[in-house]
């Protein structure tokens, strides 16, 4: 179970912190006392971070593993990876690799990935192509030593499509794999 | 080396010197002064230039490395714990961010940039560790790690 986070920190604050906060519009019996049961307030807060997906208040972002590299990616977002990459053009791909996934109220962090299921990132490959051209080139003074070599590196280019986060935070993860 | 072709014993001189000295002009063409007119100015500087051009992909890994690097420590100050803190917080609890992305969260989502060093600082003081490393000008505001509840999180084995 890649869970909850630090987070719940921001959470409590604003529901220890009486009136106002962001969640005031959410919560109706506001101010628990600070003696309360940790499980229970974490249970509340993992209730109101669902509550807060279902209402999509803000974009989403996560940080997804691709290619050996970490991206910080948000809808929309344009990527070029570079190396050999089976995926063709056209290509509709879901990036499983989610390290850390957050709204503008919560994060959900993984362990070192988040539970299977619970954020969607969708991906479309729109382009493949290689990269300008790089020299490479050796000299030795001196020593009439020269050398010269080209290389282009392969690279696909990806729109995310989007960055989602369904809400069953804390639910069991049925391992999909 | 035996030549049996009278021809082949001519030394070859490559392409015709117009060829030759066009390509090196061509990739002078932004130097200044004798640099792009005269040949033998722009040959030798054109190769110098190749080789920077050569040697810089490398040190350009280094040098994003090493502005990650201040990025993190500048937002660890922040929150008055060290670069190292942070690192060995997050490695003992499982979470594998890079610097890249470290750094990333740090300077576009401070909010969760907080989070993660709550999350290490815990850690550390669950695991009793110390960080010996002397702080004896906070320059940040310390974390209220009061309110962080993850004993049973931090404490599990993964």
């Amino acid at each position: 179970m890649s869970l909850i986070r630090a987070g719940l920190k921001r959470l409590v604050n604003i529901f220890s912190s009486g009136h106002g906060g962001v969640l005031s519009r959410f919560i109706t019996n506001i101010a628990p006392s600070q003696q309360q049961l940790v499980v229970e307030t974490q249970k509340k807060v993992i209730a109101t971070c669902n509550r807060l997906i279902e209402e999509k208040p803000s974009r989403n972002f996560a940080i997804v593993h691709l290619l050996g590299k970490q991206w910080r990616v948000t809808d929309g977002d344009l990527l070029v990876v570079e190396g050999y990459w089976p995926p063709n053009i056209g290509d509709k791909i879901k990036l499983d690799k989610v390290l850390l996934a957050a709204t503008k109220d919560f994060s959900l962090i993984g362990r070192p990935l988040v539970q299977p299921g619970l954020v969607t990132v969708t991906a479309t490959v729109i382009s493949k192509g290689l990269s300008h051209t790089r020299t490479h080139f050796k000299k030795k003074r001196r020593k009439q030593f020269m050398r010269i070599n080209f290389q282009r590196a392969q690279q696909t280019m990806l729109r995310i499509n989007s960055v989602e986060i369904a809400n069953k935070i804390n639910e069991d993860s049925r391992n999909v794999f | 080396m035996v030549f049996l072709t009278i021809s082949n014993l001519i030394r070859a001189r490559g392409p015709d010197e117009f060829w030759r000295k066009r390509r090196i002009f061509r990739l002078a063409a932004h130097f200044i002064g004798r640099r792009r007119n005269c040949y033998s100015v722009a040959v030798r500087n054109v190769h110098r230039a190749l080789v920077y051009a050569t040697k810089a992909r490398k040190l350009k890994k280094q040098d994003m490395k090493d502005l990650w690097n201040t990025r993190i420590s500048a937002a660890c100050e922040q929150h008055n714990i060290t670069a190292f803190t942070l690192k060995e917080g997050l490695d003992r609890s499982n979470i594998m961010l890079d610097r890249k992305s470290l750094s990333d969260v740090a300077s576009w989502e401070p909010k969760t940039f907080e989070c993660l060093a709550a999350i290490a600082k815990q850690k550390l003081q669950l695991d009793g560790f110390i960080d010996t490393v002397d702080k004896k000008h906070p320059t940040g505001v310390n974390l209220n790690l009061k309110d962080v509840m993850l004993d049973a999180w931090l404490k599990e084995k993964k």
